[in-house]
């Protein structure tokens, strides 16, 4: 094609600070990553330090966000629980995504019975409530956050293989897969050294997207009881302890890990459609 | 004169300011005439084509005129210039796959045009669409009418594309890079089954490739574009022979010929 | 395949064979097998039947181990259609090249450096582009590069897939210089694959026309074009525009071609 034509069909130029959405959700993340890594410093008071003076006690400048039914600050607690919170969804993506695309990049490449098995296995996974799985998983290993992280690991890496495949297949259809055969490199040198890397950035754009969906399902099981276990103010678990107040009316305890959950996994979102276009636009 | 394009300037706007991709052309398409508009990648032959119906990015500017039968597309109205494009022009791409939906039948796709754009009721628009795909030489229209894109071959599709073209009975055909995407026995049928309703409908052609060969035997004048300019333009059996410019000479030089040829 | 003797490549019912420094061009329409020959020979299908030797070794299994696999490296490579897919796009001029070269001998340093510089000139490739990426690359370029790496095993054939298909004119016209040049000074045998009969005239010796599958008709290129024997090899030197050529006439050509292979 001519360049004057692919000038036609050239999207306009997307830049990083595209959107105040966009914007406004990067520097949010930004803040609660701070927060997390600085809480021990920034935090008024320690996350399990326990106050009968001051139970239920409102939003206010004591207490930014309120306290909880053992007077805890609810705030402190938010910025230590995102420690746990934000890693868990990491380790969990990480395990996952090592699972997930060494499966699917052998399904791709090899076709035939292994990529008939992932098929039949993602199949059932879609057909079978996630949930369900990681409860029959956590039935058998006990509870607790490591077990939580392994199960949706488990239920994560047939999802992230399925997408790896499709990914896989369009690239290993390039000849320069074709062209690196003829150079003698094996098989698995192939894949590890230049098909993954190329796969990367259109992986990357949707494990962060992932990332928010992680976040949700391991604070619904510490919330449901199978995850983080108390003392911990991971947040699926804060919104669970505080659910003894709403009937007396003190909705801050729920209401505020609630918000931060919801709002980290939008700005997650957000940022991750646009990283992903921003990712796969390179090409020229 | 069917389509004449005069001192056509085009810009399109880039971050660092704006590009200009055509420089001043100048061409003209009689009725019955088939013009070749050769050049490399690059040049400006498909732009231009398209500037000629006016297919360019908002942001650009353009100036000069361009008329088809006419009627200035650059200034005219929306009414004015969705006519120009549905009637009096039709265009044909490289890649016939590309211009027809697959999950449609070509039939539907044929009649598409007639109906929806020019009002045409549906039986009368069938039976059109099977004398169109008999015109470009398909046996058995009628079962052809029904069958899916994929069911049929490069060559093959192409003249579907070309019957949907004429459906219209446009006064103008465009062609970019029409046949490149064929083998040459394809190619060569699909241009006889092209001239016979060019010369039959005696419409005119814009003929875009980069064939030189081609549009020398194709052609009855043939313009050669370089950067954005016509650098010359040559009658198409003497394309080889009566090259004056410098850049259609070298063009010409680096087009390997066959020997032997001609049994 | 060393110098002088003439090796032999074959594939079922396509046999030919070919000398160091000699040039054959396949010639074809779209499924006429002339790719599934070309992919054959490089090892990435696998004949159902034949074999294909390379000074005198069979090359079609598709051999396992480091040493079978660069061993048919330094044989036989070849050099694809697309220039822009057939480079891995992560990968700069220079480390594409010294991939290439270091996967054949354990180059490292200034050695490896100059190997490279070696490489971009055998096809005049500007030292500038260097550390260019193959999106910075023109058309012409990037074929250049591929043609580079696929030398860098120093191979004894080389397979070009339509290579010079999607250039302009004069780009390609510099392109097959280069391989002429390569073929004089290297002794490295082509084998040109494509559906132009014009280009191959331009670098082949000899020529093998395919119809559906199956070799029609093969000898020196000059022969074939002038005095073709097969209907199907005259139909395709009748198709190809230049003077004299007529759409119609090549149409009834093809009708009648075609009404006789029904008859058959």
């Amino acid at each position: 094609m001519s360049t004057s034509t692919t000038l036609i069909n050239a999207p306009r130029k997307r830049t990083m600070g595209y959107g105040a959405a966009f914007n406004t959700c990067l520097g949010f993340l930004v803040l609660v990553i701070l927060g997390a890594v600085l809480a021990p410093w920034i935090a008024p008071y320690a996350p399990d330090e326990i106050d009968f003076s001051a139970i239920w006690t409102s939003p206010g400048a004591g207490h930014l966000f309120g306290t909880d039914q053992l007077g805890r600050d609810i705030f402190s607690r938010v910025l230590f629980g995102a420690r746990e919170s934000l890693i868990g969804p990491l380790l969990l993506l990480a395990l996952a995504t090592v699972l997930g695309v060494l499966i699917g990049t052998l399904a791709a490449w090899h076709g035939g019975w292994v990529d008939t098995l992932l098929a039949r296995i993602t199949d059932v996974m879609f057909a079978f409530p996630g949930l369900l799985f990681v409860v029959l998983v956590i039935a058998v290993f006990g509870k607790g956050p490591a077990t939580a992280i392994l199960a949706l690991a488990l239920a994560y890496a047939p999802v992230i293989a399925k997408f790896t495949r499709s990914i896989a297949l369009a690239e290993l259809s390039r000849p320069y897969i074709d062209a690196y055969r003829i150079q003698g490199v094996s098989a698995p040198m192939i894949c590890l050294r230049y098909l993954i890397p190329n796969m990367s950035p259109a992986l990357l754009g949707y494990l962060v997207v992932l990332f928010g969906e992680g976040l949700m399902s391991l604070a619904t099981l510490s919330f449901l009881g199978f995850g983080a276990q108390p003392p911990s103010s991971e947040w699926g678990l804060m919104v669970q302890e505080g659910q003894a107040g709403i009937i007396q009316g003190h909705l801050w305890p729920t209401l505020a890990p609630g918000l931060v959950i919801a709002a980290v996994v939008v700005a997650v979102n957000i940022v991750g459609v646009r990283l992903s276009d921003q990712l796969n636009v390179k090409k020229p | 004169m069917l389509l004449e394009i005069k001192n056509l300037q085009l810009d399109f706007a880039t971050p660092g300011g704006s590009t200009r991709v055509l420089h001043g052309v100048d061409l003209h398409v009689e009725r019955g005439e088939v013009v070749g508009l050769v050049g490399e990648s690059g040049s400006g032959k498909s732009t231009t084509v398209r500037a000629a119906l006016r297919l360019y990015p908002q942001s650009a500017s353009c100036t000069g005129t361009v008329n088809v039968n006419g009627e200035n597309v650059l200034t005219c109205g929306e009414d004015a210039l969705h006519s120009v494009r549905s009637r009096e022009v039709a265009m044909i791409h490289q890649d016939p796959r590309g211009s027809l939906n697959p999950v449609r039948r070509i039939g539907d796709s044929l009649t598409e045009r007639l109906v929806h754009v020019l009002g045409v009721d549906k039986f009368a628009a069938r039976a059109k669409g099977t004398e169109l795909l008999r015109a470009v030489g398909l046996t058995q229209p009628e079962k052809r009418m029904r069958q899916y894109p994929h069911e049929f071959s490069g060559g093959m599709l192409q003249r579907v594309v070309i019957a949907a073209a004429l459906s219209s009975e446009p006064q103008l055909i465009l062609a970019d890079e029409a046949t490149s995407a064929l083998d040459v026995t394809t190619q060569a049928e699909v241009l006889s089954v092209l001239r016979e309703a060019q010369r039959s409908r005696g419409l005119g052609m814009l003929f875009i490739t980069h064939d030189l060969h081609l549009a020398a035997a194709y052609c009855d004048r043939v313009y050669v574009m370089f950067k954005g300019r016509i650098v010359e333009e040559l009658e198409g059996n003497n394309l080889f022979a009566a090259a004056r410019e410098e850049y259609t000479r070298e063009l010409l030089s680096a087009v390997p010929s066959l020997k032997g040829q001609r049994l | 395949m060393g110098k002088g003797r003439p090796a032999v490549v074959a594939a079922n019912k396509v046999s030919f064979d070919l000398a160091p420094g000699e040039s054959l061009g396949l010639v074809g329409e779209s499924g006429s097998g002339k790719t599934t020959v070309a992919r054959m020979l490089v090892g990435l299908e696998t004949p159902d039947s034949g074999s294909v030797e390379i000074a005198g070794r069979d090359r079609a299994l598709n051999r396992r181990g480091a040493a079978g696999r660069k061993e048919r490296a330094a044989e036989i490579q070849m050099v694809f259609q697309d220039p822009y897919g057939s480079l891995d796009r992560r990968l700069s001029v220079s480390q594409c090249l010294g991939q290439a070269l270091k996967l054949q001998s354990p180059l490292r340093g200034d050695e490896l450096q100059r190997a490279i510089t070696e490489l971009m000139n055998s096809v005049r490739l500007e030292p500038r582009l260097l550390s260019s990426f193959p999106h910075q690359l023109s058309g012409g370029q990037r074929q250049r590069l591929a043609i580079a790496r696929a030398l860098a095993s120093s191979p004894k054939l080389l397979v070009l897939d339509e290579a010079v298909s999607a250039l302009d004119v004069s780009v390609q016209a510099q392109i097959l210089q280069v391989l002429n040049e390569i073929r004089a000074e290297r002794g490295i045998a082509l084998l040109f694959v494509s559906h132009d009969l014009a280009v191959i005239q331009e670098v082949s010796d000899k020529v093998m026309v395919m119809y559906r599958g199956d070799p029609i008709e093969q000898g020196i290129v000059s022969d074939v074009l002038q005095n073709p024997q097969h209907d199907y090899t005259k139909l395709l030197i009748s198709s190809v525009p230049g003077l004299g050529w007529d759409p119609d006439e090549v149409m009834a050509r093809r009708r009648e071609f075609d009404l006789l292979q029904s008859v058959r």
